[in-house]
């Protein structure tokens, strides 16, 4: 089971967008992967630590050093393949290198 | 008696119909539709703006949302904040090489009193920051302002938004719409294609 954790700023909830998409194309693609959706400024470095992947809607800064791979998620949010699948594909590969 | 009799049966008929269309159109298309948050555009709530740039316009709205009651006295210093830390640009390109692009912005439930989708559409474009890309820069002529008071509701209002803007002929349209009526009127009446 890879964790992965996706992030945005509060508000419309966009990081439940980019769990139900991660979710559901990577289970298309034969990967067992479960995603929490939470508020950017909830996220402490113990929690960073227990996800094998970051997925945040953007290129995001912290006060302490992010160790899982990042893959930016926010191409998702569009819902086409032209945006979504190269997030897909660099998700698929970092699953990959994961060795799990 | 009667009239009330005729009047429920005429609201049980048109229910059928409205959920049929839905479903019609659902499994027509594979699409989803603004249908679902067709109820969330008020025509009150649609304008027609050209503003100076982006804190202009967050100013001018939040001050007759605020008048209205529609969001609370912090409701645009939030916004105009959180538009920094998070921004809500949507680069259009990727849909349409000819079609301007479009922001979602918003803020936490906290300053919002209701629900709903404000609607603008600008004169002459402004500068937004990409919501995906914070560093990149872009133009932006048609804002949705989401105004949500429910933490955890409103999970669609995003997806629909966007498929409705991924879809080249509905922005094409909008620009040629010249009234706040004909624009209301295509957001919330018409079978809009998705």
């Amino acid at each position: 089971m890879i964790k992965i954790l996706a992030a945005c700023g509060a508000g419309i909830n966009s990081s439940h967008q980019i769990k139900s998409g991660i979710e559901e194309e990577m289970k298309k693609r034969g990967y067992d992967v479960h995603v929490d959706a939470v508020v950017v400024k909830d996220i402490n470095e113990d929690m960073m630590n227990q996800y094998d992947i970051f997925a945040p809607i953007s290129k995001m800064k912290f006060s302490f050093e992010v160790k899982p791979p990042v893959v930016e998620a926010g191409p998702i949010l569009y819902r086409i393949p032209a945006m979504a699948d190269p997030v897909f594909d660099e998700l698929e590969s970092v699953i990959k290198k994961l060795d799990k | 008696m009667n009239t009330i009799l005729m009047s429920l049966l005429r609201n049980g008929i048109m229910a059928v119909i409205q959920q049929n269309r839905i479903r019609f159109n659902l499994l027509d298309k594979g699409g989803v539709y603004l249908d679902s948050i067709k109820s969330l555009f008020d025509r009150e709530l649609i304008f027609m703006e050209d503003a100076q740039d982006q804190e202009d316009i967050f100013n001018r709205i939040g001050k007759i949302l605020h008048e209205k009651g529609i969001v609370n006295g912090d409701f645009t210093d939030a916004l105009i904040e959180r538009e920094q830390n998070h921004p809500t640009g949507l680069d259009l390109k990727p849909v349409a090489n000819d079609i301007p692009n479009a922001a979602i912005p918003h803020t936490e439930t906290e300053y919002c009193h209701s629900k709903h989708i404000v609607f603008v559409k600008l004169s002459k474009p402004v500068l937004f920051k990409n919501m995906i890309a914070p560093d990149q820069e872009m133009e932006v002529k048609y804002l949705f302002f989401i105004i949500n008071n429910e933490k955890g509701s409103q999970t669609n209002v995003l997806s629909e938004l966007m498929g409705f803007l991924t879809v080249a002929d509905n922005v094409k349209t909008l620009e040629t719409l010249e009234s706040k009526d004909e624009i209301y009127q295509f957001l919330t009446e018409q079978t809009i294609k998705n």
